[in-house]
């Protein structure tokens, strides 16, 4: 392998095909004189050569007549390796000097004489290791384990994207129950039922997890009080989910405060009283009747069952896992469920009540309000919710998401429009993004981000021993 | 792997060739190896000297044919001349046609590395059926030019000439070339029957390339044969023979031969043409093609029986045509040759021009 050419900070070498067995993501290493480069290997092409479409014509024609060829000096088996001759596309990730990696070094190996080879799994480690205590071992490249540790995830907006059924949810499996292992609590809005069975190994035995996995269902074992929830809380709930007009939520907040003065607690049923006796324009009442029959209909708002949210998270001590099984509410139960949920932890995250937290939300578009996603990236972030988003939508997700993430597990894209919106993602360049999506196989995917010390690595994801319960439920399979 | 499978060993034998029997008239591997061992071995032996060595990059190709004096216009014109109708209901026949190429793959100043190739299309009712012989590579050198040389004919202990007629950086490629393919014709001429052989040039002989005793003794050996040659010359003959016609207001409609022979004779030449000489234009547009015949047959039921049998493009044989794309070289294969070189130790350096160094200093080199 030769360097052929070098621009900006794309790098391309001349390969000849016996030199195969690099994959998109591998790294090399161009060294000289002791000096060395780190190039990340994004695509692999054929060589562009001289008359190589005369000579292809030529063969083309030949196909169909009868051809021999006396070749005594066997010109013939070189000319194949010339016309295979690979142009690999390389990025450049920086120059190591001191065993660390870095960008302003202005050298250039030479054409010639460098020596090129892959990068050994050891250094990549090196580089991409970070500085935490808690290892979390994601996979392997080139041959070598992959670490992150829990660290990189704490305080930082993660994103996990990637088209259906390429190892999304496994991966943050994964990452979830390393976090609960390290002591950390986790919500998993689960929407797909996917996180259900943690508790479970894939041979029907508990888990290592299964201590620290605790399955909400709201309407049944997840059930709060209203006044838990809190006037802002159903405020939004009734504006964002209901959409009740503006004089309806004036009157709503007036009944709120009588009742809170009159019978000192407020109860759904309580509400629903005031709101049937008290003196009232009449098309405002049915506009609130109705809506406050609708919410005591789903059985969230249950005075008599309820659970306190922050004595529930407090009690997971060594840290947990809390899934919200949303895979069984309708679109509006769940968009309610979600409001209280980002509300309260909003809320007992900003006096202190419970400890810095993770929620892991999966195709969050179908539930968060549009106003939350630049409150989840800015200041939930900072009073310690910290998101880890899925999806396999990635223009449901705002640009300023992908600008701001601090970490992105990037899976399988194919289709142009999706490849269009992940390039938006800042912590790694768009071609590399692009190139190297659209080739991963299923369970593999491209991290950047801090994670790996925004070195961007291909990971080929481990193996858990978890129940999944992703699957779909097949007709066929059942007969 | 077989050396006559190595570039195209994707390509399987027409079906057809082996079911008729076919394979039989084709070259057996012994007789291509026993036809070049003398000038493989030889060729080889001076690859060795070049070993170490420093050659030279920057080379030509250019084989041009002799071309024909132009007093032979004003000769034509003073006497008038004949069209010839060919005959459309000639039978048609098998139809063989042979060229060869070469390339001169770099140089030092002691001598030449030069590439040879040579093809031989064969086109009967059965398809088309395509030989490539080479590339051969050879390091000449002052020294062993004669050796080369007769080697390429099969050992041949006397040439007639000693190796100072030989212009090292000017004609010893061009020789070479042409004994290659003389060798080609020679085993066609023997091979083939009843076919129509097809030969890249003229059939002048008396240069150093086209010796007289070879290219009579090809002529002979096809004779028996029932074998018809004719040897279409493309190289600046066009464009003299259109304005030949157009000035001779032929009252010809094409295709139609116009005998040349009587006016060749007259002007005096330094070659002797074997065979006859006609104006061919066998199609309806511009110019026309000197060819060159030896035939049993009438020449004009010849060139009947080559327009039933084969496709011509712009007059010209498309199996001659064939033959010529299949042993030319193209960039590719001068990559490939000289990173064979380098693997025998030889080391290149590009070399330089006097007109870049003066007018092109920054860019020169890269220039068409």
């Amino acid at each position: 392998m030769k360097i052929l050419s070098k621009s900006g900070d794309r790098i391309e070498f001349l390969a000849s095909p016996a030199e195969d067995g690099l994959r998109r993501g591998d790294y090399l290493l161009v060294s000289e004189n002791g000096r060395k480069l780190l190039v990340q290997v994004i695509d692999i092409e054929y060589a562009e050569l001289p008359g190589m479409l005369e000579d292809t014509l030529r063969e083309l024609a030949s196909e169909s007549v009868s051809l021999k060829s006396f070749d005594p000096f066997r010109v013939g088996s070189l000319l194949m390796d010339l016309k295979d001759s690979r142009l690999v596309i390389g990025k450049f990730r920086g120059a190591i000097e001191d065993g660390s990696l870095r960008n302003d070094l202005l050298w250039l190996p030479s054409r010639l004489s460098s020596r090129i080879e892959k990068a050994s799994p050891e250094l990549l480690e090196e580089l991409s290791g970070s500085r935490g205590r808690r290892p979390i071992r994601v996979g392997e490249c080139m041959g070598g384990g992959i670490m992150i540790s829990a660290e990189d995830l704490d305080g930082r907006l993660t994103i996990i994207i990637g088209k259906k059924e390429t190892g999304k949810s496994h991966l943050a499996k994964l990452l979830i129950t390393a976090l609960a292992e390290y002591g950390a609590r986790i919500v998993v809005l689960d929407v797909n039922g996917e996180y259900l069975a943690l508790s479970k190994r894939i041979d029907g035995s508990r888990s290592e997890i299964a201590e620290k996995h605790l399955v909400l269902t709201p309407g049944k074992n997840f059930k709060v009080s209203i006044e838990d929830a809190g006037l802002k809380t159903i405020l939004d709930i009734l504006q964002h989910i209901r959409n009740t007009p503006a004089n309806s939520l004036r009157e709503f907040v007036r009944i709120w405060k009588l009742v809170k003065k009159v019978e000192g607690k407020i109860t759904l049923k309580g509400l629903i009283d005031a709101l049937s006796r008290v003196q009232i324009h009449e098309s405002i009442r049915e506009a609130l009747l109705s809506r406050l029959l609708s919410l005591e209909e789903i059985g969230f708002f249950d005075e008599e069952s309820a659970i306190r949210l922050e004595d529930l998270l407090n009690s997971l001590r060594d840290g947990g896992i809390v899934v919200i099984n949303l895979s069984r509410s309708l679109a509006h139960g769940r968009r309610i469920v979600v409001e209280y949920l980002l509300s309260r932890l909003s809320a007992l995250l900003t006096r202190g009540a419970i400890d810095p937290i993770f929620l892991l939300a999966e195709e969050a578009h179908l539930y968060l309000r549009e106003t939350y996603w630049e409150d989840l990236v800015t200041r939930m972030r900072h009073i310690g919710l910290f998101p880890i988003l899925i999806t396999n939508q990635p223009n449901c997700i705002p640009e300023s998401v992908y600008r701001q993430a601090d970490n992105v597990f990037l899976f399988n894209f194919t289709n142009e429009v999706d490849l269009n919106y992940i390039s938006k993602i800042s912590r790694v360049d768009s071609e590399t993004a692009k190139r190297i999506a659209k080739a991963l196989p299923p369970r593999h995917c491209l991290i950047v981000g801090k994670a790996v010390n925004d070195l961007p690595i291909v990971v080929k994801v481990d193996q858990i021993p978890l129940m999944t319960m992703g699957e779909t439920k097949l007709l066929f399979k059942l007969r | 792997m077989l050396n006559l499978s190595n570039i195209y060993k994707h390509i399987k034998p027409n079906k057809i060739w082996r079911s008729w029997g076919m394979a039989a008239q084709h070259p057996q591997l012994s007789w291509v190896e026993s036809a070049f061992k003398a000038f493989l071995e030889a060729g080889s032996k001076s690859l060795l000297e070049a070993e170490g060595r420093r050659l030279y990059l920057g080379c030509d190709d250019n084989l041009d044919q002799d071309e024909w004096p132009q007093e032979l216009l004003e000769i034509l014109e003073e006497n008038g001349v004949k069209a010839i109708s060919v005959d459309l209901e000639a039978e048609p026949r098998q139809v063989v046609a042979i060229d060869t190429s070469s390339i001169r793959l770099s140089l030092s100043s002691k001598g030449i590395v030069i590439a040879l190739r040579g093809s031989m299309v064969t086109r009967s009712s059965y398809g088309l059926y395509i030989e490539v012989f080479g590339p051969f590579i050879a390091y000449i050198t002052e020294e062993n030019i004669l050796e080369l040389l007769s080697s390429m004919l099969g050992g041949v202990s006397s040439l007639d000439y000693c190796s100072k007629d030989y212009q090292l950086y000017n004609s010893v490629q061009k020789v070479l070339a042409s004994f290659l393919e003389k060798r080609l014709q020679e085993h066609a001429a023997e091979r083939f029957r009843d076919s129509i052989l097809l030969f890249d040039g003229s059939l002048s002989a008396g240069p150093l390339d086209n010796p007289i005793w070879l290219v009579s003794r090809i002529l002979e050996k096809a004779r028996p044969r029932g074998n018809d040659v004719l040897a279409f010359s493309k190289t600046s003959i066009l464009r003299i023979w259109g304005e030949l016609l157009t000035s001779l207001k032929l009252d010809a409609r094409p295709p139609y031969i116009v005998d040349l022979t009587w006016a060749i004779e007259r002007i005096e030449m330094r070659v002797k043409v074997l065979g006859r000489t006609y104006l061919a234009k066998l199609y309806d547009g511009l110019g026309g093609f000197r060819v060159d015949a030896s035939t049993r047959r009438g020449a004009e039921e010849v060139f009947g029986s080559l327009l039933k049998s084969d496709a011509l493009i712009h007059g010209y044989p498309e199996t001659l045509i064939l033959a010529h794309d299949y042993c030319s070289f193209t960039k590719i294969d001068v990559i490939a040759m000289q990173s064979l070189l380098k693997r025998l130790g030889v080391e290149f350096s590009r070399s330089t021009s006097i007109r870049d160094l003066l007018f092109n200093p920054l860019d020169g080199d890269y220039r068409s």
